[in-house]
């Protein structure tokens, strides 16, 4: 007859298997040999606690890649699942971003000026899209729910800008260095101003409306300037516009809100 | 205190007038918003929502003005919305989707917040199914999640569009016992084409009409205007305002008043609502 008995820490410690092998067999010999223990088993302590720990881990979502990425650059969890959320970070568009900056580059390094002219022209173009697909009511099939929800869209849109370009960037850039000439960095003014235009643009027409006006607008500039289009004296023009935009856009930041397309 | 105040309140999509001078207040309890396609109920529940501004009046919802940027985001936070098309990010459980929404109704700790997306995929018979994929559900199961979502915090004010479409008749009675179990402590306001989901849930009925509230009353009332306009015979007659054959082969026949010959039968919502619609003249958009 056993003289001794399973307290509550040791049986608590074998539920969660946290007790080792030798403990953990010793604990099931002695429950085959006592009658006054077995019943312990039924409801042994901290079995809620180990279920809730089962169901944790079937049920709550993990973290994607990007999410960690943005969780170690310093975002808390749930602005790093609001933010990862964006279209701007799936596989397709990354795919194909890369596949164009690839081609621009190709362009830029063998081909001669119009081969460096074709990625002046694409690369500012690079962040705007995906700028204007993070927020987009065509690409956020979710959007009417969430502009009802209280989190600010203006901080949503900011954080998703941000995070896209915080993601994306060294890739251009890294992509850039391989462009010889100061095209490989000038291209930034225009990218930054094209950028805060667009996001100002999205507080009166959808987001993808404003790209694609951008766009047609960074089109024209470049087909008519060539590579005056980064000319020392238009940099100060793209800085401006850029601020006067950032202006705009923190004035009418609560029209973000609003679904920005005819319903009906 | 009436939760939602409107006063004539117009919308209009450039020159294409959606509402015109609606003026409603709705108390506590379940109102139904009854009315043809494009009588311009989505918009006033998206108005009501906060998600689009309307072009005239004045709105006070939960004691705020929405125009107002920060009490906007006060009425947000009692709001629970469940619009009339709703998608899914890609590669969602179902339980990620009601959290990421949680997230965004400011449920930080996430304790908390697990358990009260727990507590909703309950309420709508999805606990079941929480680690499943959002795109290997039915019809009906992504409507549930979705009213899931619109159910999250206990909001003050539950505004659903169109919520029973893709539900079956067993999924439907469901959800109007959590309705009914809902409104007893907020307002809730449900856009519906279906009559029988007006008569099992409302106290109250407004009907649009080209963007124009055309009836605003309790249930009983619209039902008793079509007391004695109602009559049941083997064929169509000829002065019915509208007829139709029934299961049992005879024909229903609306008409105001019903001629003397005929033996009238109980009106149902229904057939007030027909003949309420079939006596307005022909509605031009508002």
């Amino acid at each position: 007859m056993t003289t001794w008995h399973l307290d509550d820490d040791a049986l608590t410690r074998w539920v969660e298997g946290t007790d080792g092998a030798i403990a953990g067999a010793s604990v099931e010999q002695h429950l085959l040999t006592c009658a006054d223990c077995r019943p312990k088993v039924a409801a042994p302590p901290g079995l809620d606690a180990v279920w809730a720990r089962i169901r944790d881990d079937l049920e709550l979502p993990r973290p994607t890649r990007v999410e960690r990425a943005l969780i170690a650059l310093g975002l808390d969890a749930s602005d790093a699942r609001v933010v990862a959320v964006s279209p701007s970070f799936r596989g397709a568009w990354l795919m194909g971003l890369a596949l164009l900056l690839a081609f621009a580059a190709a362009a830029g390094t063998w081909g001669t000026n119009r081969g460096q002219l074709l990625f002046l022209l694409i690369a500012p173009l690079v962040p705007v899209a995906g700028v204007a697909l993070g927020y987009d009511p065509e690409t956020d099939p979710a959007l009417e729910a969430e502009c009802a929800t209280p989190w600010s869209r203006f901080r949503l849109v900011l954080l998703r800008s941000l995070a896209l370009l915080i993601t994306g960037l060294p890739v251009v850039l890294g992509v850039a260095t391989l462009v010889p000439g100061s095209i490989s960095v000038l291209w930034l003014a225009p990218a930054a101003a094209l950028t805060v235009v667009v996001l100002a643009l999205s507080t009166w027409v959808a987001p993808l409306v404003a790209s694609a006006g951008s766009a047609a607008l960074w089109v024209l500039v470049v087909s008519s300037l060539g590579r005056g289009a980064v000319d020392d004296d238009l940099l100060g023009v793209y800085a401006g516009c850029a601020v006067a935009a950032a202006v705009v856009l923190g004035l009418r930041r609560s029209h973000l809100g609003e679904l920005p397309w005819d319903p009906r | 205190m009436s939760a939602v105040r409107l006063t004539g309140v117009g919308k209009s999509f450039g020159r294409s007038p959606a509402l015109s001078d609606i003026s409603v207040a709705l108390g506590s309890g379940v109102t139904g918003l009854l009315g043809p396609n494009g009588a311009g109920k989505t918009t006033l529940l998206r108005i009501l929502a906060t998600v689009l501004a309307p072009s005239r009046g004045t709105i006070s919802v939960l004691g705020h003005d929405p125009a107002d940027p920060v009490a906007r985001t006060a009425v947000r936070r009692c709001l629970g919305y469940l619009p009339q098309e709703i998608g899914f990010p890609s590669g969602f459980t179902v339980f990620g989707f009601v959290d990421y929404l949680a997230v965004l109704k400011e449920h930080s700790a996430s304790e908390a917040r697990h358990a009260e997306v727990r507590r909703v995929l309950e309420l709508v018979d999805l606990a079941s199914l929480s680690t499943k994929k959002i795109r290997a559900l039915s019809g009906g199961q992504r409507r549930r999640l979705a009213l899931a979502q619109a159910l999250l915090g206990a909001p003050s004010l539950l505004l659903l569009d169109e919520p029973t479409t893709g539900l079956d008749p067993e999924q439907r009675v469901a959800l109007r016992s959590v309705l009914a179990e809902v409104a007893r402590t907020c307002t809730v306001v449900l856009s519906t084409h279906q009559t029988e989901d007006v008569a099992a849930l409302c106290e109250r009925v407004v009907i649009l009409d080209a963007g124009r509230v055309c009836f605003d009353g309790d249930v009983p009332e619209l039902v008793a205007r079509a007391a004695g306009c109602v009559w049941l015979g083997d064929a169509p007659h000829p002065d019915a305002l509208a007829s139709w054959r029934t299961g049992t082969g005879r024909y229903r026949n609306l008409g105001d008043p019903a001629p003397p010959d005929v033996e009238t039968v109980a009106p149902s919502l229904e057939d007030a609502y027909l003949l309420l619609r079939r006596a307005q003249p022909q509605a031009q958009p508002a």
